[in-house]
């Protein structure tokens, strides 16, 4: 393996068993584990289905559960994350952290729970341009461009926040 | 089709889900639910422009002299303009530094973070 290939001394495969024990070590490494906060993310360039991004939110990392959850391989294909404090342990699919998804036809989620497979991405390219308006206004102006992907979908959904007073929408095709 | 506008409707989180969009939080959002031109293709995708503007006090507003944005940001690409006659002063997130053409500076930014980001980006007035 190419020096180029090794991210973190985290080689592809250390997600795996016995690779486990290789990310419990790189969690409770003298570096990391001084100072999480100094490495806000690990993303490891992982192609295979046992990837997994590790990222760290908090000092107090729940460093065993997550062996564990690699070790019962409950990771596959999932992110592992450290949630702040307070807050358990979770593994989301291994993708864009988004809740405005679609499926085609419906009856889907686009979210998956830990040990099913990651559902396919139903948008991509995005990119948000907020254009403040006048201070004092609380107002900005969003455009937000997209592609729905999702195949056989014939509507697209877009969420409105909670809190936030929307108007003026527009909508077109780009392409 | 570039550039046509698309049909659309705000619809509540409850419609939503029985339209197919089971998430975690559709019954607390509403959404804009766009009809497409044409289903999209295997392999393919249909582009897309929303336009909307948002009035929300808590996440745009003044904190003593300055004008402060503060949101949590999904997307990994995203701008932020600031009205005219202001600057930058502090951005949580490394990003770039832009004037436009029209003499706004924008912040612009790619955040690589498995979640969403919290940005808080603080400007102030220009003395005239």
């Amino acid at each position: 393996m190419r020096r180029g290939d090794q991210f973190f001394g985290v080689r592809p495969d250390a997600v795996l068993e016995p690779g486990a024990e290789r990310v419990r070590r790189l969690l409770q490494g003298a570096a990391v584990g001084r100072d999480p906060s100094r490495f806000p993310s690990l993303s490891p360039p992982f192609h295979s289905a046992e990837a997994c991004v590790v990222s760290f939110f908090s000092p107090r990392t729940p460093t065993l559960t997550v062996r564990r959850e690699i070790a019962k391989g409950r990771a596959g294909g999932h992110r592992v994350c450290f949630p702040h404090d307070g807050q358990r342990l979770r593994a989301t699919p291994n993708r864009g952290n988004r809740d405005d998804r679609l499926l085609p036809g419906g009856g889907g989620s686009g979210r998956s729970s830990p040990g099913q497979p990651a559902a396919p991405p139903v948008e991509s390219d995005e990119y948000t341009r907020y254009e403040l308006l006048s201070p004092g206004s609380s107002r900005f102006h969003i455009l937000y461009e997209v592609t729905a992907c999702a195949a056989g979908a014939k509507a697209y959904f877009n969420p409105i926040r909670k809190g936030s007073e929307a108007s003026d929408e527009h909508v077109f095709a780009t392409g | 089709m570039t550039g046509r506008p698309l049909p659309f409707r705000v619809v509540s989180g409850d419609e939503a889900r029985r339209a197919g969009l089971a998430l975690m939080r559709t019954r607390t959002f509403s959404y804009i639910r766009i009809e497409l031109p044409r289903p999209v293709p295997d392999d393919g995708g249909v582009r897309l422009l929303i336009e909307k503007t948002y009035r929300d006090p808590k996440e745009l507003f003044r904190g003593g002299d300055f004008l402060v944005f503060s949101r949590s940001l999904g997307i990994r690409r995203n701008a932020i303009v600031f009205p005219a006659g202001y600057e930058i002063v502090a951005c949580n997130v490394p990003a770039q530094l832009v004037r436009e053409s029209d003499g706004r500076m924008r912040v612009s930014f790619m955040h690589g973070e498995p979640d969403a980001v919290s940005a808080v980006i603080r400007a102030r007035k220009l003395p005239r």
